[in-house]
């Protein structure tokens, strides 16, 4: 993208020279002026945004920002190098990224000494990348960590989400101006006909009633009570379905997904290796939480699995250095509930048979843990009133004989949570 | 029928109408509006600017907090889990408290490793599931931030090992003077064990003990009669005549928790059986046992020992025994003690004599009178005897002495605070300066700690190893529930350490085990798993079979002691409040705003005097007192000392003595500020027949000033018990043993009238049935008055597991206290010696609750299963509910003061003032360590929203969750509220209802059960057992 940028920016450059030659087209070249100004704006603004994306392209396979791969974590190498190459650092990268082998081969000390440090393997050519490419690369790399982001995922879905709304309010609108439109045509046509009726047949033109002008007619009836009343309360209803829902989101954080110290795929050890859910999640079926999985559960596996197919040992030589060096792993919490609310893992999991699936979406699927319900309490109500309790088998209901009266009688088909008071305060509010 | 008249407070009996008026004010501040509607603007406390300013803050600060991104939270897992740890599930530890002579075996629940309440242990068959206030509120203390961090020498911060070079070094220097250890009562064989190790290094050490509130004289008194220097173990259950001279058996003497349980056994009459023990108290002082007495005199301490002689000489008069002579004539009470003599005459080997008396002559007098009455092997029993008191005063005076001769070398200081307590705590100061090497392994930097060079502080009994034999037989293990917070040191490790020994003290207590009591069984043939269950298990027991008997009474030598010369003049009576102890918890924010059970006054302590004597004596105006916290200040002096201290009227206070509790005017920042808190009595005691007296002659003087008392007494008191046609409504009810038939026959008339009545209402259909249907569990529970003794236990463990905020004393003054169960005090009878019923009172979960239909945002409303649910995120603070309930049991949080928000300016009082800081509440409640005891299954409660009691919800939801995954119906019994926990009478059951054969169903239905202004229609779920007194009048005719 940025290789584009540039070919329209040397692009506009001769013509901005033309257009100056030329004094006549002066207002052009202004106009071209403004144009490329805006596109400058534009290109340096998004020259992080592009060093992402050369990054991915031709770093990411064995370089990582925070991690060190097969090459060195590049975050803030910039910095890094102040002092320990000859000249200005960034020049120093240039020359290395262009062509690294020439120069360590040029005698460069430190070339040399990366080269040793990385097991001799040397890093690929980059010969084609223009000095901008490289430049862009190098901001991307100076950008400040950021601890948890929301993906590039959710604000898409979230703008798909908008623009949806959008199109059904734009064909509302539309058909509103169309017959207004239609309303304010057949209106004058009607009072062009029997302006033309009165002139020319005044003795017929008496019959008909007497019609105002449109705008005269619009005048009357918006300063009317009844127009004010209906207009005050489309802007009411407006506002408090607007709040309402507005305020029913607050907090809640549908599909977040936040960077994870450790980049564990659920894919892969649910889809492809098929580990149970309950396996590392030792508290599902005992208590309120589910529990992230202490170490020392990953390492029951990964004492044989040093490997794995995407990171290679990158990420699973984090757990060793937690485990071997008693250090917590920081993971970021996704699923967060507000501390008036009372929830537990082993009633859903344990009583209610309920897969995890339901709450937490198909995370077989998902590389990176993403929050994919609400975790409202619309929501919650909502599937309380839906789900069945497993009245049979379990002699904890017998109690409910009122209820067992009624499932006999075939006065009730199911019980849900909702008729035994899953839906009180005081379920999941103490 | 109950034409009875009970009050709260004195002002009800001389001015009703101001009573009725206040009673209808929940709210007894003034809100600062009137400023808002007064003219003068400008002036007001609240001007219209700063309406607008608070209005637009927080619509600003409202909204902020709604658009702010969420904050990132991070779930941290544990490394390596340990494998009996589940985040989010309780483990529960068996452990024994014992502090000083306290006693009681316990279960620590523990949450990720963090101890976070206290519970009794059913498997004890001393303490058999039952605790007290501060054992329950001991779990606290563990997160107490004045707790020493770090051992210290001279003031200074040291290390272990530098401390321990300088302790040994100067040990060793030292061979021709004397060493001394001064502890408190030791439970523990095991740190006993590592004394007598240290001694055996060190021989010229001795080892001492010293109890604050010693019972030196029964143990000598022992020692006389039986050649044994232990307590007697009693057993109030096979008692069916008790009489108490001074010994607050239920409150605080020797192991109330135990004799609670026993002195219930025999206190549940029915119509059919109408059988209970009968408890006679001679007391100076409105003690938690004088109140619960069928019969009860006044008689000061100085007479005690007195009184005790005249007993005996009456009973052996009947009993055709031999009198003692010389013994002067009691004029004041001979009446009486003769009705008391041939009332324990009748009951000859079912009868029990005890004193708190610290005079040997007197306690040599006690045992002989139970032998006349042949109560040994009975009610009374030297085979297995008690160690919970063993401070010999006089030999703690010896120390004192050879101190200040110069002769000892070192002072080893251990759980005792004598320079706080002694009666000649100066001459104490003055002899420590003469020892060279003075070492203190108290937890906290108090009176004594800061005299000694060395503070080596010990362990919580949370965080360390111990064990502990409270009576023969009966043995129990303390484990650690938490990894130590602080440095500190165990001090017996440190005390092995010094001796040279480099064990740790589990493997100490374990070959102490191993030697000793592994033998004593036959179950588990190895001691590995005779220790593993025993630790389980928390206790271990075994029946000891020893026949003590009697070697020698000599009464005359005893009758020496006895003076016989009526003390003129106004007495002070010392003693120890109830559920607060000798001042060791001072520092504990709990037990400090527990109301005390009689005077219901938090946060210090307080003169007691007689109505007569304020009236008569004082000029005082009975009435005046009761409404506004402000009493009048006195001086009570003697040549030596003095202090100040707010008048209190006390009904049922002796006319000739005033009462003050210990435990108060801490002087010494021990950590947290409570400098200023009431004033030391313990000046006030006396060293006299070679032990220390609780009392002394004093004069008393008012000053004229005014001090606040933070007295929750008049604060949510209900209205409709105080209508003046209305006396006879059900609030309390109590009868005598003799009317129980005709009780029982009015009672169930009275039922059926109000089944009736309220038939074809809103909520009973035509038949009488309930128009609610509650088609699961329907929650209830009951509480016998009859049982309940008032000890407050209860209301400490609520305040545990429901994360109950303290609130501090002045906001207690304004009626801020928020406790969800109060214990209600009713007196009734005449002000001068009144009878008391103690009432718990919480939310009664009514089924036609009127705090529901007022609410208007609907936070409060009703469940399926009877509970009356309270939504805090719902709530918006109207208060209204606190308005409609008659009950008064609901608890406003005027301010934030759990620290559940971030603006620390939510707790901006009226005056501009900071609530927490102005009783320096931050340390207490709001630090992050004290935030640690905080049960993480209970919401914490903001500003502005109501609570109250939700009959332990959470322990509910979990009982009916564990049945669920077992798939088992739901057992009676399974669920425990924590009052009901907690409770070691076990007057209160919960359960389900709806379960004809569950005991709450059972009870709730039963002859004596009644419910609170049943009449008014509010369907409550508790049902209140009517209290019966065995007043005695068969005896009499």
């Amino acid at each position: 993208m940025s290789q584009k940028c540039k070919i329209i920016f040397s692009d506009k450059k001769t013509k901005i020279l033309e257009g100056i030659a030329d004094k006549e087209s002066w207002f052009k070249s202004f106009k071209t002026l403004f144009f490329i100004t805006l596109v400058s704006l534009f290109f340096f603004s998004a020259n992080a945004q592009d060093g992402k994306a050369l990054f991915k392209a031709n770093c990411a396979a064995c370089h990582a920002l925070d991690a060190e791969l097969t090459g060195p974590a590049l975050r803030g190498v910039e910095a890094r190098l102040e002092g320990t190459v000859d000249g200005s650092p960034r020049e120093w990268l240039h020359s290395w990224i262009k062509n690294n082998i020439g120069l360590r081969e040029s005698g460069d000390a430190y070339a040399q000494e990366v080269f040793d440090k990385y097991g001799g393997v040397p890093m690929n050519v980059f010969p084609t990348l223009s000095k901008e490419d490289i430049n862009a690369i190098i901001d991307y790399t100076n950008e400040e960590k950021v601890v948890a982001v929301v993906s590039e995922n959710t604000v898409e879905g979230a703008d798909a989400n908008i623009s949806d709304d959008d199109s059904t309010l734009l064909i509302l609108v539309g058909v509103a101006i169309l017959l207004f439109i239609i309303l304010i045509v057949l209106s004058s046509v009607w009072s062009t006909i029997s302006g033309a009726v009165k002139e020319k047949y005044p003795e017929l033109g008496k019959n008909l009633p007497e019609i105002l002008p449109f705008e005269k007619r619009l005048k009357k009836s918006l300063k009317s009570t009844t127009a004010k009343i209906i207009f005050a309360l489309v802007i009411l209803s407006y506002i408090s379905v607007y709040t309402f829902d507005g305020a029913s989101k607050i907090a809640t954080q549908e599909g977040y997904m936040p960077e994870q110290p450790i980049k564990f795929s659920h894919k892969l050890h649910v889809t492809g290796n098929k580990i149970d859910c309950k396996y590392c999640h030792v508290g599902a079926e005992k208590g309120k939480q589910a529990v992230i999985p202490s170490v020392n559960i990953c390492m029951n596996c990964h004492k044989a699995v040093r490997v794995g197919p995407v990171h290679g040992e990158t990420e699973i030589a984090k757990i060793y250095d937690a485990f071997e060096n008693k250090k917590t792993v920081k993971w970021v919490k996704v699923h967060n509930l507000p501390d008036h609310v009372y929830f537990n893992h082993s009633q859903h999991v344990m009583v209610g048979n309920v897969a995890c699936e339901t709450c937490h979406g198909n995370v077989g699927e998902m590389e990176e843990i993403k929050q994919v319900s609400t975790l409202g309490m619309g929501w919650c109500v909502n599937c309380h009133r839906e789900t069945k309790v497993q009245f049979k088998g379990n002699d904890f209901y017998n109690t409910y004989e009122s209820l067992h009266e009624k499932l006999k009688n075939q006065e009730l088909k199911d019980v849900t949570v909702d008729m035994i008071g899953g839906t009180e305060c005081q379920k999941c509010h103490y | 029928m109950l034409k009875k008249k009970y009050w709260q407070g004195l002002r009800e009996l001389s001015d009703k109408a101001s009573v009725e008026a206040e009673a209808h004010n929940e709210f007894k501040e003034k809100l600062p509006v009137e400023g808002l509607l007064s003219d003068d603007l400008a002036k007001a406390p609240a001007s219209r600017r700063d309406f607008l300013k608070t209005l637009g803050f927080s619509v600003t600060a409202a909204t902020l907090a709604a658009s702010c991104e969420t904050q990132i939270r991070k779930a941290i897992p544990y490394v390596i889990k340990p494998e009996e740890i589940t985040p989010g599930v309780a483990n529960y530890y068996a452990s024994t408290f014992a502090e000083g002579g306290d006693y009681c075996s316990i279960l620590v629940k523990t949450r990720e490793g963090r101890p976070i309440k206290i519970e009794g242990n059913d498997l004890s068959g001393l303490t058999k599931g039952g605790t007290n206030a501060k054992a329950q509120a001991a779990v606290l203390s563990l997160y107490d931030n004045g707790r020493l961090k770090h051992p210290l020498i001279k003031g200074e911060k040291a290390t272990w090992r530098k401390v321990d070079r300088k302790i040994k070094g100067a040990l060793a220097e030292n061979t021709d003077k004397k060493n001394y250890i001064i502890s408190s009562t030791i439970l523990s064989p095991s740190t006993k064990k590592a004394i007598q190790d240290f001694i055996a290094k060190y021989p010229n050490t001795t080892h001492v003990t010293y109890d604050a509130v010693s019972c030196s004289a029964i143990i000598e008194a022992s020692d006389i009669s039986f050649g044994k220097k232990a307590l007697p173990s009693y057993d109030f259950s096979k008692a069916n005549v008790i009489a108490s001279f001074g010994a607050d058996f239920l409150g605080e003497w020797l192991s109330p928790i135990e004799y609670s349980k026993q002195y219930v056994q025999n206190r549940v009459p029915t119509s059919e059986n109408p059988v209970m023990s009968r408890h006679i108290q001679y007391d100076a002082g409105m003690s938690l046992t004088a109140s619960n007495a069928d019969e009860r005199h006044t008689l000061k301490g100085s007479l005690q020992a007195l009184a005790i002689a005249n007993l005996y000489n009456k009973i052996a008069v009947l009993a055709g025994a031999e009198t003692v002579s010389g013994i002067a004539k009691l004029e004041s009470h001979d009446e009486v003690l003769a009705k008391t003599a041939s009332e324990l005459w009748k009951n000859k080997g079912a009868s029990l004599v005890v004193s708190n008396s610290n005079n040997t002559g007197a306690q040599v007098f006690i045992n002989a009178i139970n032998n006349l009455l042949e109560n040994y092997g009975k009610s009374v029993s030297m085979n297995t005897v008690s160690f919970q008191k063993q401070g010999i005063d006089s030999e703690v005076q010896a120390m004192i002495a050879d101190m200040s001769a110069g002769d000892v070398a070192g002072l080893f200081v251990y759980d005792c605070n004598p320079a706080y307590s002694l009666p000649n705590a100066t001459d104490f100061k003055e002899a420590v300066s003469k020892v060279s090497l003075t070492i203190s392994m108290n937890s906290h930097l108090d009176e004594t700690t800061a005299l000694m060079e060395y503070a080596c502080p010990n362990h919580n009994f949370l965080e360390a190893w111990n064990d502990a034999a409270p009576k023969a037989g009966f043995y129990s293990l303390g484990q650690p529930a938490i990894q130590k917070l602080f440095d500190t040191r165990q001090a017996q490790e440190s005390l092995l350490r010094w001796a040279g020994i480099e064990t740790d003290f589990v493997d100490y207590i374990q070959a102490y085990w191993k030697e000793n009591l592994f033998t004593k069984q036959t179950k588990y043939t190895s001691f590995q798993s005779f220790w593993t269950n025993s630790l389980r298990d928390g206790v271990f027991e075994y029946t000891v079979d020893e026949n003590t008997t009697m070697s020698s009474l000599d009464l005359m030598e005893a009758s020496k002691t006895i003076s016989t010369n009526d003390n003129e003049g106004l007495e002070v009576c010392v003693y120890e409040k109830t559920g607060f102890g000798d001042g060791r918890f001072a520092n504990n924010a709990w037990l400090q705003e527990l109301s005390d059970p009689i005077s219901k006054i938090t946060w210090g302590n307080f003169i007691a005097v007689s109505p007569k004597y304020a009236r008569e004596t004082l000029g005082l105006d009975l009435g005046d007192l009761e409404i506004t916290a402000e009493r009048p200040v006195a001086k009570v002096s003697n040549e030596k000392y003095e202090i100040k201290l707010p008048v209190v009227i006390q009904p049922g206070q002796s006319d000739d003595a005033i009462s003050i509790a210990v435990g108060y005017g801490r002087e010494q920042g021990a950590g947290v500020q409570r400098d200023g808190l009431g004033a030391n009595v313990y000046p006030f005691t006396t060293y006299s027949n070679g032990n220390v007296q609780s009392f002394s002659n004093v004069k008393l003087e008012l000053t004229g000033e005014i001090e606040e008392v933070a007295q929750t007494q008049m604060q949510h008191i209900m209205e409709s018990s105080r209508k003046d046609n209305l006396e006879e409504r059900m609030v309390v009810l109590d009868t005598d043993l003799s009317q129980l038939g005709e009780f029982v026959e009015e009672r169930a008339k009275d039922k059926e009238h109000i089944a009736n009545y309220l038939k074809g209402s809103f909520y009973r259909d035509e038949t009488g049935e309930s128009v609610h249907k509650y088609p699961g569990h329907k929650w209830g529970m009951s509480i016998d008055l009859n049982a309940c003794t008032g000890c407050n236990a209860c209301s400490i463990a609520c305040v545990a597991e429901n994360n109950i905020p303290i609130v501090g004393k002045t906001e207690v003054t304004r009626s801020h206290e928020m406790s969800w169960i109060r214990i209600d005090r009713y007196f009734t009878g005449t002000v001068d010696n009144p009878e008391v019923v103690y009432q718990p009172m919480m939310c009664q979960h009514c089924d036609n609750a009127p705090c529901e239909n007022v609410c208007p945002v609907n936070a409060t409303n009703h469940s399926s299963e009877g509970l009356n649910q309270m939504a805090y995120n719902r709530c918006v603070g109207t208060r209204y509910c606190e308005n409609n309930c008659p009950y008064k049991v609901r608890k406003f949080n005027w301010y934030d003061y759990m620290g559940a928000d971030s603006f620390s300016s939510l707790n901006d009082g009226p005056r501009g003032e900071n609530v927490i800081d102005r009783d320096s509440l931050n340390e207490d409640v709001l630090s992050d360590l004290t935030r640690m005891v905080l049960n993480p299954d209970v919401t914490v409660r903001a500003r502005g929203v109501m609570e109250k009691c939700s009959f332990c919800i959470q322990r509910i939801q979990e009982a009916k969750l564990d049945a669920k995954k077992e798939g088992e119906e739901l057992k009676d019994g399974v669920i425990k509220t924590a009052c009901q926990q907690a409770c070691s009478t076990g007057a209160i059951v919960f359960g389900d209802v709806n379960n004809p054969e569950s005991e709450v169903a059972k009870l709730s239905d039963s002859e004596r059960s009644y419910r609170v202004i049943e009449e008014v229609g509010t369907l409550p779920s508790i049902a209140y057992l009517a209290k019966v007194r065995n007043k005695s009048n068969e005896q009499e005719a």
